[in-house]
């Protein structure tokens, strides 16, 4: 759904024969206000909800009144600014925590300097958050170099190589996981449900998984099995 | 000081100025200002006072060690930029020769085991067929080279996220490749990638001051009829320029990978058109015909400062960006005015 007039008419076309639809993944933009796309529901990741999660995850580490920092590496992104909203929410609200976002933009070696800079400005930060692996790979790799595991704990989006051998060594407390497997397994089964015995699909949240030290490895032989 | 070219374009200024300073000032303030990069040195300068005095921290070996590696990458493809505005051309696809000649060689060693020996030689010539490639368009159909290489930078691009399916691709074990390349530590923060930016800086700098092919490259961008006249290849010049600025985009790709043990499609995005502000910011002509290298370094070193001074002192982050742009045309109106007001610096 990330190009609604793209595909919005082709969907009301489809469900005028009575074609009933699914979507998956990506829900419209928050921000779209064109004619009214008729899927009968969302099964994929709520950004806003992941936010909200994997904050909650980390609550454990963060001390009441903490500095924690976002790493945004693309400022003005919809989905982006949604994670980023639901960790700040939470840690603000749980911790009184006080959480700045840096605009690290897309390129690592820029991104590193920068988190470094605000780490050496505010030294007393104590959580670390990137929203995917381009910010992740630069983090990771200050988080091994100044041997920061254990003194700022670190939490990330998506599922790349660096991200999990990090979690498996430890250095990254968790990422969220879309799940997209359970994306494409459950809008089949909602789908069948409703052929079969008209039950109406209804909306699925997906973003709730983490991966952590305990899954990585068992993520990772999944992934490489081709069922993740 | 060489300059071919842009004397005709700021003659009216140069004639005001004239009148203005009856006296030229004595010998050794003269040979002071005469330096080309003056510019850049005193907004560098100026910066690096402002950030310590706002935030005394900014001022360690840390903090520069962090400062070179970011200008390192940027400094290496901005030589090449340089070396091609000189002679009178752009290069927008600089950050898409990045990006693909990175990843060609992040895919030659993992997925094909390709030895390193064989993997840097082939990614590095295969940025240069990109560059020269830029070039036979350039010169064959007479595009400007502007509109050129912005097609040719999305092309690149799209076939860098095509073969990699958009994500990045790394090696988690430890590898003497990237240790060269850019991972090793020198000093604290210190990279190896500051080392290779010293090299290419020596190297071009020696190449377009002390050799003839330097005046050649200074006369293609200058007066191309005249420098045709004086029996100078200004085709060959400029195809040269052009490989040369895909060989140092693939160099400062291949820095970027051994920094992060990963390469990304979409890495150098915004590489062209910070190349461009840092040999501009260095007292490189848009017009062709003049310009340094050792500014074009500076530049970059000023760009990398003003990101980190500004996150060390505090101010708000999505307004750097912003403040990037301010500096950048400040700079280049001391640059200007600079010139305008020591005209007889030339």
């Amino acid at each position: 759904m990330s190009d609604p007039p793209a595909i919005g008419q082709v969907i009301r076309d489809a469900r005028g024969k009575g074609i009933p639809v699914v979507a998956i993944n990506v829900k419209e933009p928050a921000d779209y206000k064109g004619a009214p796309i008729p899927y009968m529901a969302y099964i994929g990741m709520d950004e806003y909800e992941a936010g909200k999660n994997v904050a909650r995850f980390l609550l454990a580490k963060i001390p009441q009144g903490a500095k924690v920092l976002i790493a945004m590496h693309e400022p003005g992104h919809v989905g982006l600014e949604a994670r980023a909203r639901g960790i700040r929410e939470v840690l603000t609200a749980e911790r009184g925590a006080k959480v700045e976002t840096l605009d690290t933009t897309q390129d690592p070696t820029k991104s590193l300097s920068t988190m470094r800079a605000f780490l050496k400005a505010n030294p007393d930060t104590k959580a670390l958050f990137t929203l995917g692996p381009l910010g992740a790979i630069p983090a990771i790799k200050m988080i091994r170099e100044d041997k920061l595991a254990g003194k700022i704990a670190m939490a990330s989006f998506d599922m790349d190589a660096t991200t999990i051998q990090a979690i498996k060594e430890g250095l990254v407390e968790a990422t969220v996981d879309q799940q997209q497997y359970l994306q494409g397994f459950i809008s089949v089964v909602q789908l069948y449900l409703h052929a079969k015995y008209k039950l109406a699909p209804t909306d699925y949240n997906t973003g709730r998984g983490l991966v952590t030290k305990e899954t990585a490895a068992t993520v990772e032989s999944l992934v490489k099995q081709g069922y993740r | 000081m060489r300059d071919v070219g842009d004397k005709a374009i700021s003659g009216g200024a140069e004639a005001k100025a004239v009148k203005m300073l009856p006296a030229a000032p004595p010998e050794r303030w003269r040979r002071l200002l005469a330096i080309r990069e003056l510019g850049v040195l005193i907004a560098l300068i100026a910066l690096i006072i402002i950030f310590t005095w706002l935030q005394p921290a900014f001022l360690t070996l840390d903090t520069f060690g962090d400062i070179l590696t970011q200008a390192a990458e940027l400094g290496v493809a901005a030589v090449g930029v340089t070396f091609l505005m000189i002679a009178g051309e752009f290069d927008l696809s600089v950050g898409s020769t990045f990006a693909f000649a990175g990843v060609l060689l992040a895919l030659l060693v993992t997925r094909f085991s390709v030895s390193p020996f064989l993997a840097v030689p082939a990614a590095l010539l295969f940025a240069g067929v990109i560059g020269l490639l830029n070039g036979l368009i350039t010169l064959a159909t007479r595009i400007p080279s502007f509109i050129t290489t912005l097609g040719t930078m999305m092309m690149w691009r799209g076939l860098a996220l095509a073969i990699t399916g958009g994500w990045p691709i790394s090696i988690l074990t430890a590898s003497t490749l990237l240790d060269v390349l850019g991972g090793r530590a020198v000093y604290s923060t210190l990279r190896i990638s500051a080392l290779w930016l010293l090299i290419v800086t020596a190297v071009f700098w020696a190449l377009l001051g002390k050799t003839a092919y330097g005046n050649w490259v200074f006369a293609t961008g200058g007066k191309r009829e005249a420098a045709r006249a004086l029996g100078v290849p200004v085709n060959r010049v400029k195809l040269i320029n052009f490989s040369v600025a895909g060989v140092l985009a693939g160099t400062a790709g291949f820095l970027q990978f051994g920094r992060m043990s990963s390469m990304s499609p979409v890495w150098g995005d915004a590489l062209a058109l910070e190349a461009i502000a840092a040999a501009v910011i260095g007292g490189t002509s848009l017009m062709g015909g003049s310009g340094t290298i050792v500014g074009t370094i500076l530049g970059a070193i000023t760009m990398a400062s003003i990101r980190v001074g500004l996150v060390m002192v505090g101010a708000p982050s999505y307004w750097y960006t912003a403040f990037l742009g301010v500096v950048i045309v400040l700079a280049v109106i001391l640059n200007v005015k600079l010139e305008e007001t020591f005209a007889w610096r030339r």
